[in-house]
């Protein structure tokens, strides 16, 4: 008795503990084109259409507005269909999260900004949005660089003055549509 | 003449199939599992893997141990590896300090995937892209399931302090501002690893603490002073 009441324990932590592993390292990645064409879950795995976001206002790393972890607010730029059902209706508003801002830089280098963590409101649920925005503003590094060498050898002092070029800012503009998943 | 014929055959058979069956006796697969180096390998693949797949990253990543006693760990164009040395990995305590190191280099192959223009972006202003490697870093951990509070700790351990010349000239930033930023991100980002922060007993963790209190004034001012904006705080 006691012996299986320790088989039976050890069962349950080995368990428990392949459990947590499972949703530590996230959930389990699953061949979708499999699942579809040869198990016949052709229904179950359909491939999702995405959902179409637009920003309700100008978003540039050029701006002091923005920072990191600042809520930024988004809407459904197309109605979005699940079979018959209208799931998301145009305007529908949603909200993103500044993940990331890596200001431009001189030598021609670029600003990055990444917007993720997309929420918008499906009946009385909160529900997560799949994907994010990541936008690198024009990147000048490729001809600022060698430019300035260039002029260095020829005539010194202004291919210093090359060198303090900026690259562009990262923009996200109203209008622009960006593609996220809605996994129901 | 035969025989100097079979004799030939002889050591030609001896050489080609007798000689590597000996020879593969000697590879006994049980002392390779054995091996630290090889569980180092396999560890680092373990954790740069399960960092890929927990964030879903549809970027190919390779991850090399690399014997060397060079305290540093790098990022490869050419091949797409993340390139892990065994003096840093000295440095390391537990899985999270791994995986902060190995997140921070995935991050920059990150950038890499966007192409040759951001390589050479990334070569002109190195410090910027660290920055946001650390700042990925976070993220990409977070996601996976580990503390980010453990970049913070390899960093004490392992970054030195620069006096602002030799800043100017290295190609990476301070090691204490490092950490300022990475600290400054998980608190507006993940604050409740802050919270509930189970380094907090961490004797580097600790020193940080110790070392970074005029950092975390400045921080604090910033976040007090709603009306700025994005402001960089200039950390020391």
């Amino acid at each position: 008795m006691k012996k299986f009441l320790s088989l039976f324990l050890t069962f349950i932590f080995l368990g428990s503990s392949f459990a947590c592993m499972q949703t530590r390292a996230g959930e389990v990645i699953v061949d979708e084109f499999v699942e579809r064409t040869l198990k016949g879950n052709a229904a179950q795995y359909a491939e999702r259409a995405p959902v179409y976001i637009s920003p309700e206002e100008l978003l540039s790393t050029k701006s002091k507005k923005f920072h990191e972890g600042k809520i930024i607010n988004f809407f459904v730029a197309e109605d979005y269909y699940i079979g018959d059902k209208l799931e998301f209706a145009k305007g529908t508003p949603v909200i993103g999260r500044v993940e990331l801002i890596s200001k431009n830089d001189i030598m021609g280098v670029p600003a990055d900004l990444i917007i993720s963590n997309f929420l918008i409101k499906n009946g009385n649920k909160t529900v997560k949005l799949e994907g994010s925005i990541s936008r690198i503003g024009a990147n000048r590094a490729v001809w600022v660089g060698p430019t300035g060498y260039v002029l260095g050898v020829i005539t010194l002092g202004v291919g210093c003055s090359v060198w303090l070029i900026r690259g562009g800012h990262a923009k996200i503009k109203p209008g622009e549509l960006y593609a996220v998943v809605y996994s129901k | 003449m035969r025989k100097l014929l079979v004799a030939l055959m002889l050591i030609v058979f001896n050489v080609c199939i007798v000689a590597p069956v000996f020879a593969s006796d000697e590879y006994d697969i049980k002392d390779i599992a054995e091996n630290r180096d090889v569980k180092m390998q396999k560890m680092i693949t373990r954790v740069g893997f399960k960092i890929l797949n927990a964030n879903k990253l549809d970027k190919r990543v390779v991850f090399n141990y690399n014997t060397n006693k060079v305290v540093n760990a790098f990022a490869l164009y050419n091949d797409k590896s993340v390139n892990v040395y065994k003096g840093l990995l000295s440095y390391c305590d537990s899985e999270n300090e791994i995986a902060a190191v190995i997140a921070h280099e995935i991050a920059h192959q990150l950038d890499y995937y966007e192409g040759y223009s951001q390589a050479i972006a990334m070569t002109f202003m190195p410090k910027k892209y660290e920055y946001k490697a650390d700042q990925i870093g976070v993220d990409l951990m977070v996601n996976a399931g580990y503390n980010p509070v453990a970049m913070i700790v390899v960093y004490n351990k392992s970054m030195g302090h620069l006096g602002p010349v030799t800043e100017f000239f290295a190609t990476h930033p301070n090691g204490s501002k490092r950490m300022m930023r990475v600290y400054e991100h998980i608190y507006v980002k993940y604050p409740r690893y802050l919270v509930s922060n189970e380094y907090k007993n961490n004797m580097y963790y600790q020193n940080f603490l110790l070392t970074s209190a005029k950092n975390r004034k400045k921080l604090e001012a910033k976040l007090n002073n709603k009306d700025a904006g994005f402001v960089e705080v200039k950390y020391e």
